[in-house]
């Protein structure tokens, strides 16, 4: 049980790094297409010059800021979910049963997301963006490393909710602490 | 249908929904043997994200976010309060009014619970209000938030199902208002009723030209992203991006926002553009499933079995819609459903804009009911009132709510006559609809 607790811390320290680097890179993204798309419309209406690439690379970008979201989304338990009839289970025995197949739900999903993504990044050098002449491959290249990160933010949240199963009164006891210093946690 | 119904256990036992979306047809292409499939799967969910209509919807996130901030929220409040907060139940009145005017700002029923809520739930109660009639003001006023353009929710819509993003703008316009404005009636008649308080004096006009001028500032954002979107002059994309802009610069300049706050609210939009993206590519992939195994066609040959009365099956997909909006968020509901009902709807002879305004409206609606409703939570959150004595509280104001709903369902003329009017709808296909009422 402790060896998976400290699984389970470790797992959450490299997925808090990750979290870090993603948010970063998905807030500078945004900011960037804002004021791209803005320079795109005083370049079409002002200088009549529409900037042919700005659609591109927009798009580039919101594919990233999409991926780069999708193992903090997952992390913090952000994703939109229905958890009307699992709040009734109360944090028992089943729920975190539930919770785990859950988790292996989402691990199973993304082996299979990450194997398609990796073709498509593979296939991506054969298409080049006609304004950016640019292999598409750079749009696909964020998917595969997504999907792995998504993994491990599933094994981690494995790894706090197995506790649970074992002893549920202890995992109870550890979300309590968790939500009292706000670090959230996986919610599949 | 196994599809389907591994998806429903799957998102009714709390995986989170993006996942059924995509674990459903996934499992059923597997036990059907037919994994080729798989790939078509993946490439319709990165296909649903690489798509040129949805920049819009992270320029909209940027500007709802921008427009969150606390200065310019008190700025809309100061210019209700200005013309209504004299009124018996003035700061009910301020709160929907508010609401209205935020709904231009923000198209989030959330934000604008948590942003006005805040604010006037406290003020509410200082003046004589209950806690629990404040609380269900707030949140039955805020789903007008996504049905006010410019609104997230209609972006949704209109790319899953194809209609126009403009056209559902302006077919939003009156069901609206028709809310507000019903809210603002029972609000008067329960203040008499019930002897509310005015919140102040009637001020001055020089105030109220200040307070006017104050707001009027905030208040263009709207109007530049819909004007220019309904007069041609920006895509609904450069018009988000341009609002974006304005309302980063108006909070700046206003010192409602400084540059270090840009971080902050930028990381705020980019979590929740990638976790909505991720669902518009997930629903996507999902809605070619549904189309796939012609899910939309069985659909509307089970309508029809029921009753091939325009009306009676408005009424079955509308209390669907209902009951679905009480346990389903907002977002999902119209990725999920859009694609099976929209195009049945069309068979059984309901205009593709009709139906959807009147789905966006029915959706945002159960945002505020009970057990599921987030705008009720973040209302007894902000109110630590209990979520009962809130529901009970708000049952008037949900009845105007869905009156609005029965009249916006069976007098199409309600919703279609300003997309008819700035163009949207093909002429003959309009006028049978607005002479000829549901079916027509």
């Amino acid at each position: 049980m402790e060896s998976l607790r400290k699984l389970g811390v470790f797992l959450d320290r490299i997925n808090g790094v990750v979290e870090k680097i993603a948010v970063n890179m998905a807030w500078v993204m945004l900011l960037a297409i804002t004021l791209l798309n803005i320079v795109q419309v005083f370049y079409r209406y002002v200088l009549n010059n529409a900037l042919s690439w700005s659609e591109e690379a927009s798009l580039w970008m919101m594919v990233w800021i999409t991926f780069v979201i999708l193992p903090v989304a997952y992390h913090k338990g952000l994703n939109i979910s229905m958890m009307f009839f699992r709040d009734m289970l109360k944090k028992s025995r089943i729920e975190f049963i539930i919770r785990c197949l859950f988790h292996c739900i989402v691990i199973t999903i993304a082996v299979v997301c990450f194997y398609q993504a990796w073709i498509m990044y593979k296939g991506g050098f054969r298409i080049e963006l006609p304004a950016l002449e640019v292999s598409k491959a750079w749009v696909y290249a964020i998917m595969p490393p997504a999907w792995l990160l998504l993994i491990l933010a599933a094994l981690g949240g494995i790894a706090k909710d197995f506790i649970g199963v074992v002893d549920p009164k202890a995992a109870r006891a550890e979300e309590l602490v968790g939500e009292a210093s706000a670090e959230g946690g996986s919610q599949p | 249908m196994m599809y389907f119904m591994i998806f429903l256990v799957t998102m009714f036992g709390g995986l989170a929904v993006v996942f059924a979306l995509l674990f459903g047809p996934g499992l059923a292409f597997v036990i059907d043997g037919k994994m080729m499939f798989i790939k078509l799967l993946y490439s319709r969910l990165f296909n649903g994200i690489y798509s040129p209509p949805l920049l819009a919807l992270p320029f909209f996130i940027v500007a709802g976010e921008i427009m969150n901030q606390g200065g310019i929220t008190k700025n809309l409040v100061k210019l209700a309060q200005a013309f209504l907060g004299h009124r018996r139940g003035g700061l009910a009145q301020v709160n929907i009014a508010s609401s209205m005017l935020f709904a231009g700002l923000s198209g989030s029923a959330v934000a604008d619970t948590s942003a006005l809520g805040s604010m006037l739930i406290p003020a509410m109660e200082r003046n004589g209000y209950t806690r629990r009639f404040a609380a269900a003001v707030t949140a039955a006023s805020s789903v007008i938030g996504p049905i006010i353009p410019p609104s997230g929710l209609m972006i949704l819509y209109a790319f899953v199902m194809n209609v126009s993003v403009a056209g559902l703008f302006a077919a939003g316009l009156v069901p609206g208002i028709a809310i507000g404005l019903g809210l603002m009636l029972l609000t008067s008649y329960l203040a008499k009723v019930r002897n509310f308080p005015v919140a102040n004096e009637p001020m001055p006009w020089s105030e109220r030209g200040k307070a006017l001028w104050d707001g009027i500032i905030p208040m263009l954002t709207p109007v530049i992203m819909l004007g220019g979107i309904l007069a041609g002059i920006f895509t609904p994309t450069e018009a988000a991006a341009v609002g974006a802009g304005y309302a980063l610069i108006v909070a700046l300049a206003t010192r409602q926002m400084s540059f270090k706050d840009i971080p902050r609210v930028f990381t705020s939009a980019a979590i929740s553009s990638g976790v909505i993206l991720m669902l518009v590519g997930a629903a996507v992939s999902f809605a070619s499933i549904v189309s796939f195994y012609h899910t939309p066609e069985k659909m509307a040959r089970l309508v029809l079995s029921v009753s091939e009365n325009p009306y009676a099956v408005f009424f079955m997909v509308n209390i669907l819609l209902f009951i679905v909006g009480m346990f389903l968020d907002a977002g999902p509901a119209i990725l999920i459903l859009g694609p099976i009902l929209g195009p049945a709807m069309v068979q059984v002879g309901i205009h593709p804009l009709h139906f959807a305004v009147v789905m966006c409206v029915n959706v945002t609606v159960g945002l505020a009911t009970p057990p599921m409703g987030l705008v009720l939570f973040v209302a007894a959150g902000l109110s630590r009132e209990s979520l009962e004595k809130i529901a009970i509280e708000m049952i008037p104001f949900l009845l105007v709510e869905f009156l609005v709903i029965f009249l916006i369902s069976y007098f199409p003329i309600l919703t279609l006559s300003i997309p008819n009017w700035l163009g949207y709808l093909d002429i003959p296909a309009a006028a049978s609809w607005i002479l000829g009422g549901v079916g027509g």
